[in-house]
């Protein structure tokens, strides 16, 4: 220690503060090496802990805190940092480049609107959703950990090089080959552990030292980045002021200003959940009161973190506990002799609770943590920076931890915080207990949706952290997994749409072009023809079925369900259809009907048991219930959704099996209201019940057929809640599923009983995945938290009842009124669960999807004025 | 994890509640610098001066040990020092990384003091007669330092002249030789 160092740390200004920034001399995977250090580098993966209750949480810090004695001994700093989810990226993931080329469109194509080819399709439909994406503006919060391998020496070799102009600063193969290995080493318990890191590719290092320039540099494609295209990342000029710092750009203008703060007070006891001191910082917004310039909108600071720490090993940990210890004794016995007689209650106190820690550390119990947190605030001009910084003290001011900006040290705070550097300022340190590190939650965030790259983003996650969600209806069939999505939640919430994203996306989606995909929408509304519009719109090949008398006998029990369960299923599809006070005794003659012409006949239809039970009526007294059950099935299946069911067979019309979206309607269809109990259904509903059920079969038999065979399958049922209404309903929806799954069909199940799904085991054993949307009712909201593995208890119903409003921020006067759509939960296949926003890719596919009446009406309208225009032209022509 | 280690006794004499350590080590560092530097200005004290030689290094003591108000983990002369660190050296900025060094202060030590201690135009009043250079330091964003003055006559040249212009330099290091 030299006479300046000693007269320094006598004033309190000790540590390196004025030591040359770290020399940069090579980036590779995983590894950052200086001119004297070499950092491993591993990226922590986010993980979904939003949602998860307290115990839930409790064990994530506890798995936190074992993962922290991986890095006992060794320097290591934590990096939270923003960047942006980018549309390039996200088409980089899809690999559409990857996709064949198509032939190119020519003029006459255009012209006479036909459809792009699939691959083209797919192209267009990912770049739209890129653009969307980065028209968000997402923050991508990305956490690094660094941990020091080892320190460089200097060669000798290397220094007589350097002496005779030799040296070239290129670090050897087998000095990069050495690291590497260590750098792996280092990561495998960290691997296995809950932050699941792995090796920071060398891309993300390089953005982590350019992006702190401010100068755009571009950003080297290389495995091991040396040499000039290192030495341009880390260009850049950093002037400190004394509050704040200002980094110029390359033509001397000021490119941003920043200001490192650090954390100097935490409370002596932390609690979460609350008190997260890291994960805190995606939520800080500015006040608009703040706002110095601009509009005065509330915007988010972005704050962002380095913590250098080091977990010193139990020997050396205890050594400077006891060391503490003993002065403290020492001063309890020098205040002893003296006149005080006694020493102050802090000496008292601290040595009480050293003794405390010295026990508990040779118990191994605990870990002791010495650690230095940064927040870095960066903004475009003063008066932004000043807001920013506001708002990061008084967001850290309420969980109690005091955040001070580090005055006449900017220097000193934003070198520490670049990788590879060391701690510079260590008076402003912690020494704690590892908890209170745990406790930042560095790693904690929302994540849902499959980590498949390939496949398409629907939305993005609402929660602490903004990411990608990937859904692809068609995916957990391809791995073997359960077929069904189901959509639940009141109407006009965005469930509509989004299962039509979801169709869209089954035909557009790379990974599904292959196999050519064939997929049916039944729109009992007679609203989804905008799917159609949209699908050809993209290329896709669309049919709009209106289901009329054509398609009699199509939704007959026999055809539409297996052999093994037939005769049930058309025993109570025709129960549904009589009268409440004939259906109870009818059923054990419509068994013996059933069941005698199913062993008569090899084709066995429907109607032949209505033709049979009518033979029977016409010799039977009258009065007798066999006399009016045949009459009044005859009559029912004469007409509307009855022929249908029990009608003969014309032999007219089938559905198309080409592959392509076909949208089935079933316009006049008298459905009754949610929530309607069974006996209260007119017979025109329980007609329309029955029909629909025989529809879900009728799809799920023709997903079956052969020519279906090695396409990807994909049903879109809505209503499903009329179906789960009754106890045979719930069967047959049940049955349909696994029928379904048996021959590769992926459905989308659109309900707005939740509780109705929820009690089906069989069928909740067949869900891979599900959208809960806003419920209002507290035993619907506890069953969607049921549903989706959420604890049920006063926050979760806070979140689902939340669902449906508008985000504080977004707030205004206007907007206050309206219903959020397309915002959800969604549990995933691995049964994360976090909420989601849906995304409409563009405004023109919203409107062509949009099946608001106002918005029919508005098409409707564009259709008839776009045909007298047509007309208009002829007549000029002409 | 640091005990304040206070002093209880001196040479016998009792402290009541205590004396830091530090501080009175640095007491008395700043008290020896002060003499010396007294000393060697102003010779040896007499009564009429005692109060210069003990007064200034003993309020420094007094208050640079008293707790920042602005981070109640320093001591003011902890604060004290730094300011006086950012206007020596710490304003000083980083280029590259370091892989260049700033070839000269931009801004005079006297619009240092100014920036550090206020805004560059409360040093305007004080000392009107550099009110241009703090104006430029108040409005950071003007770069400064001479301006330059860039461009020049461009001359267009052919292939065949450049070739022959090429071959007359080449000659003429032959001649030289």
């Amino acid at each position: 220690m030299s006479l300046v160092d000693r007269l320094g740390s006598l004033v309190g200004v000790s540590g390196p503060r004025g030591e040359a920034p770290p020399k940069y001399r090579a980036i590779a995977p995983g590894l950052i090496v200086t001119d004297t250090e070499v950092w491993g580098w591993y990226e922590v993966r986010t993980s979904n802990s939003d949602l998860k209750g307290e115990r839930g949480r409790d064990q994530e810090q506890d798995r936190s805190e074992h993962a922290l004695r991986a890095l006992v001994g060794r320097e290591c700093q934590i990096k939270v940092l923003w960047g942006e989810v980018s549309g390039e990226n996200y088409l980089r993931d899809l690999r559409v480049d990857d996709l064949p080329e198509a032939e190119p469109r020519t003029p006459k194509d255009e012209d006479e609107g036909r459809p792009f080819s699939g691959p083209e399709a797919a192209r267009e439909w990912a770049a739209i959703r890129a653009d969307s994406i980065d028209d968000f503006n997402l923050p991508d919060r990305r956490v690094l950990l660094g941990v020091k391998l080892a320190d460089r020496p200097q060669r000798t070799g290397e220094q007589a090089g350097r002496a005779l102009g030799l040296s070239t600063e290129r670090v050897s193969d087998a000095e990069m080959v050495r690291y590497s290995a260590l750098a792996h080493q280092v990561g495998g318990p960290l691997r296995a552990s809950l932050w699941r890191v792995r090796l920071a590719s060398s891309e993300v290092l390089a953005w982590s030292i350019t992006r702190e320039m401010h100068r755009g540099a571009v950003i080297p494609r290389e495995d091991t980045i040396q040499g000039a295209g290192l030495a341009r990342l880390a260009s850049g000029r950093f002037e400190p002021q004394s509050d704040h710092y200002t980094m110029r750009a390359s033509d001397g203008s000021v490119a941003a200003y920043g200001a490192v703060l650090a954390l100097t007070d935490f409370p002596e006891v932390m609690a979460t959940p609350g008190q997260e001191w890291l994960a805190l910082l995606g939520d800080i917004e500015t006040s608009p009161l703040d706002a110095a310039d601009g509009d005065g909108a509330p915007m988010f600071a972005r704050a962002e973190a380095s913590v250098r720490f080091v977990i010193p090993a139990a020997r050396a940990a205890r050594k400077q506990v006891s060391e503490a210890r003993k002065t403290a004794s020492e001063q309890s016995r020098s205040a002893a002799r003296g006149s005080v007689g006694e020493p102050e209650e802090t000496i008292t106190v601290a040595e009480a609770e050293l003794r405390g820690i010295e026990f508990a550390l040779s118990r191994r119990h605990t870990l002791l943590v010495n650690d230095h947190p940064r927040v870095i605030v960066t903004a475009a001009s003063r008066g932004e920076l000043e807001a920013k910084v506001t708002a990061v003290i008084g967001a850290y001011d309420e969980i109690g931890v005091t955040a001070a900006v580090m005055v006449d040290e900017q220097r000193e705070g934003w070198l520490e915080s670049l990788p590879g550097d060391r701690v510079r300022v260590p008076d402003l340190g912690h020494w704690r207990d590892s908890t209170a590190l745990v406790q930042s939650w560095f790693w904690g965030g929302s994540r849902v949706g499959s980590i498949d790259p390939r496949l398409p983003a629907v939305g993005y996650t609402t929660g602490s952290t903004a990411g990608l969600v990937r859904y692809l209806g068609t995916e957990s069939v391809r791995q073997s997994d359960a077929p069904v999505t189901v959509f639940l939640g009141r109407t006009r919430r965005g469930k509509t749409t989004a299962m039509q994203l979801a169709m869209l996306d089954a035909h557009l989606a790379p990974v599904n072009l292959a196999s050519d995909p064939w997929s049916i929408l039944v729109d009992t509304k007679g609203d989804a023809d905008g799917l159609v519009n949209a699908a050809r719109h993209y290329g896709i090949t669309a049919d709009l079925v209106r289901v009329g008398p054509e398609y009699a006998g199509a939704l007959c029990g026999f055809a539409t369900s297996d052999p093994e369960h037939a005769v049930d299923n058309v025993v109570s599809q025709l129960t549904l259809c009589l009268p409440r006070h004939l259906a109870e005794q009818a059923t054990s003659l419509l068994q013996r009907a059933t069941a005698s012409v199913r062993s008569a006949n090899t084709r066995p239809a429907t109607w032949q048991v209505v033709e049979s039970l009518s033979k029977l009526a016409e010799t039977a007294p009258s009065e007798s219930l066999t006399r009016e059950v045949g009459e009044t099935l005859a009559a029912i299946t004469s007409s509307g959704f009855g022929r249908l069911i029990g009608g003969k067979p014309t032999g007219a019309a089938g559905l198309p099996l080409r592959p392509g979206i076909t949208v089935l309607q079933l316009p006049d269809l008298r459905l009754p209201e949610a929530g309607t109990p069974e006996d209260r259904w007119t017979p025109a509903q329980r007609v329309s019940v029955a029909a629909l059920r025989g529809v879900l079969g009728w799809c799920t038999m023709l997903a079956g057929s052969r020519e279906l065979r090695a396409r990807a399958k994909l049903v879109a049922f809505p209503e499903v809640h009329l179906l789960t209404a009754t106890v045979d309903g719930r069967m047959y929806l049940t049955q349909a599923a696994r029928m379904g799954a048996a021959f590769g069909l992926s459905m989308l199940l659109d309900t707005q009983d939740v509780s109705g799904i929820a009690s089906l085991t069989g069928l909740a054993e067949g869900i891979s995945a599900v959208f809960g949307f806003a419920q209002q009712t507290e035993q619907e909201q506890d069953a969607l938290a049921k549903m989706l593995g959420l604890p049920v208890d006063e926050d979760t119903r806070a979140v689902i009842d939340s669902l449906d409003k508008q985000p504080a921020q977004d707030l205004d006067a206007s907007d206050a009124a309206t219903v959020r759509r397309g915002h959800c939960l969604y549990r995933d296949q691995s049964g994360q669960v976090a909420t989601m926003q849906w995304t409409v890719p563009s405004p023109e596919l919203r409107d062509l999807l949009d099946t608001s009446a106002a918005a029919t009406a508005a098409r409707i309208e564009d259709a008839r004025r776009q045909h007298e225009d047509g007309h208009d032209d002829e007549a000029e022509v002409a | 994890m640091s005990v304040e280690t206070r002093q209880h006794e001196l040479f016998n004499v009792d402290l009541g509640e205590g004396v830091p350590r530090k501080a009175l080590v640095a007491g008395m560092v700043v008290m020896v610098a002060w003499w010396a530097l007294l000393g060697l200005v102003m010779g040896t004290p007499t009564a009429e001066t005692a109060t210069l030689w003990i007064l200034p290094p003993a309020l420094v003591t007094v208050f640079g040990w008293r707790e920042s108000e602005r981070n109640p983990r320093r001591r003011n002369i902890t604060e004290w020092v730094l300011a006086v660190r950012w206007i020596v050296t710490g304003h000083q900025p980083v280029i590259g990384l370091g892989r260049q060094t700033g070839t000269a202060h931009r801004r005079s030590v006297l619009v240092r003091v100014g920036d550090r201690f206020g805004n560059g135009d409360a040093l305007a009043l004080l000392m009107p007669w550099r009110a241009e250079e703090s104006m430029q330091a108040g409005r950071q964003e003007q770069p400064t330092g001479r301006a330059e003055r860039l461009g020049g006559r461009v001359q267009l040249v052919g292939t065949d002249t450049a070739a022959s212009m090429r071959a007359r330099q080449k000659k003429g290091k032959g001649k030289r030789r």
